[in-house]
């Protein structure tokens, strides 16, 4: 029974090959090595992983096979003498640091979501919660109260209203009083605000978040808003991979965003109730019951999906 | 899908599986390999090797850095079916994005490479180009993994890529 075969192999004499090996080996076999660096004694060599991962259309069931090229996420230490691994990132710390990689380029989709949705982040029913002092001076702007730097000051509204300032809907007249702006006026007049005081106060809070996201969050440490961000997020970081407005289950939105912020303070509560309100606020609307996106929104997004390092695998034909 | 292979044409050997590819165990079998895969970096092979060990079927598994196209062919003649692995990106766009493509060589030919590729539905053979498949199989250093009995000898003849000229002390 017993049969004697040789075969004919390549030795192993440059550090690419060796490392090819050992990452078929060891991580598998989505790995191969990025450029090889000479450090001495050593090749160093920094693992590149291409990812697939597929997006469902629920509403078509047609599905995309798409591939992440994650760049450096892992290293292997070759010994020059005889090619041997010396040292290397651990299985599990790779997996976490292609995790961590992927959720990031996820989230590169929040910023420029925050800046598409602009005026909608207002009409969120939590939203002023935490932006009250900007919704309550606009109202009061537009019916004609002006309060002084030190009324102001004594509510603690000065920050939020400097804000305005800066956006250029409010401004202090030579008598210290804050009065609104002709763009603040025109915002009024819009189709949105139909002269209705509400409505702009609340689209001029929307756009103050547009504007300063980042400030509200990590310095004044406002987050009212922020549910609303992940879950269009959630929805439009699929979408984009996609390339068009897909319908998607409000599961597969939940399981996006556990994903996308693994890790981030853990309000896990009340998905169902965010949804709805991401939905009110016109940042994605409900078709059936399915979720989809809006095509203002996901046209100012599509710009995004060209700096996203994936493409579109070949077999997605084929399904 | 070669293990199954393997039973078919090795009945003599110790099985525990069924003939029947159909079989209950069969699918079990698949099913418990299926865990070991990643979707984040693909089936770490020394996990498949692990696995073979684990379900006492009487075959072996190497990973191996093949010299070339001609050396899949001996395999082939040999009835030993490779397990190549290749950039299947590669090999319709020219450009590096998909190296985790894996297909069971069945037939070496002048012109073609033929497998059968589980990626697609139609689990009929399918015929690569050997030139593209060649630059394509390069971009992984010609690594295949080969599945066979125990009972074989495998030996490796480790053949350079070095050219002629670098003997002659004409090229460093």
């Amino acid at each position: 029974m017993s049969l004697k075969l040789s075969i004919y192999t390549k030795k192993i004499t440059d550090p690419r090959t060796a490392a090819v090996r050992i990452l078929l080996w060891r991580y598998g076999t989505g790995c191969l090595p990025g450029r090889i660096a000479d450090l001495g004694d050593t090749w160093h060599v920094p693992i590149d992983v291409y990812m697939p991962t597929s997006v469902w259309n629920e509403e078509s069931s047609q599905e995309k096979l798409l591939t992440y090229h994650l760049e450096d996420v892992g290293s292997l230490e070759l010994a020059k003498r005889n090619l041997r691994m010396v040292e290397a990132t651990h299985l599990g710390a790779l997996h976490k640091n292609i995790r961590l990689r992927r959720a990031e380029y996820k989230r590169s989709v929040e910023s420029d979501l925050v800046k598409a949705a602009k005026h909608r982040w207002g009409f969120g029913r939590r939203t002023l919660q935490h932006m009250e002092p900007a919704f309550r001076t606009v109202s009061n702007l537009l019916r004609e109260i002006h309060p002084s730097r030190e009324e102001l000051s004594a509510m603690n509204y000065l920050q939020q209203v400097q804000l305005l300032i800066d956006i250029g809907y409010a401004q202090f007249t030579e008598e210290g009083k804050l009065d609104a702006t002709p763009k603040l006026l025109d915002l009024r007049r819009t189709d949105l605000c139909k002269n209705d005081i509400e409505l702009t106060a609340k689209a001029c809070v929307g756009v103050l978040i547009s504007q300063f996201y980042d400030h509200l969050t990590a310095d004044l440490r406002l987050n009212s808003f922020v549910p609303y961000v992940r879950t269009g997020t959630a929805y439009y970081g699929d979408s984009l991979d996609y390339g068009e407005n897909i319908s998607i289950t409000r599961d597969k939105i939940k399981k996006n965003l556990l994903e996308f912020y693994a890790g981030a303070p853990k309000v896990r509560f009340g998905f169902d109730v965010t949804i709805d309100e991401t939905v009110n606020a016109g940042i994605v609307h409900k078709k059936g019951r399915f979720i989809s996106g809006d095509e203002e929104i996901f046209e100012a997004l599509l710009e995004a999906r060209k700096s996203l390092p994936i493409t579109e695998d070949l077999l997605s034909q084929e399904i | 899908m070669v293990s199954m292979y393997w039973r078919r044409e090795k009945p003599l050997l110790d099985w525990k599986m069924a003939e029947d590819p159909n079989a209950p165990e069969w699918n079990e079998f698949y099913q418990q390999g299926c865990k070991y895969v990643s979707h984040l970096s693909g089936v770490p092979l020394r996990k498949i090797a692990s696995y073979l060990k684990s379900v006492q079927l009487p075959l072996a598994m190497k990973l191996v850095s093949l010299h070339g196209v001609y050396a899949l062919e001996s395999l082939t003649r040999a009835n030993i079916l490779p397990i190549v692995l290749f950039d299947f990106y590669f090999y319709h766009k020219g450009v590096p994005k998909n190296p985790s493509h894996a297909a069971i060589v069945m037939e070496v030919t002048a012109e073609n490479i033929l497998t059968v590729d589980p990626s697609f539905i139609n689990k009929e053979r399918t015929a690569y180009y050997r030139v593209e498949f060649e630059k394509s199989w390069k971009i992984l250093e010609n690594h295949a993994i080969v599945i066979y009995p125990k009972a074989y000898r495998l030996k490796e003849i480790e053949r350079t890529a070095k050219p002629l000229e670098s003997y002659m002390g004409v090229m460093p």
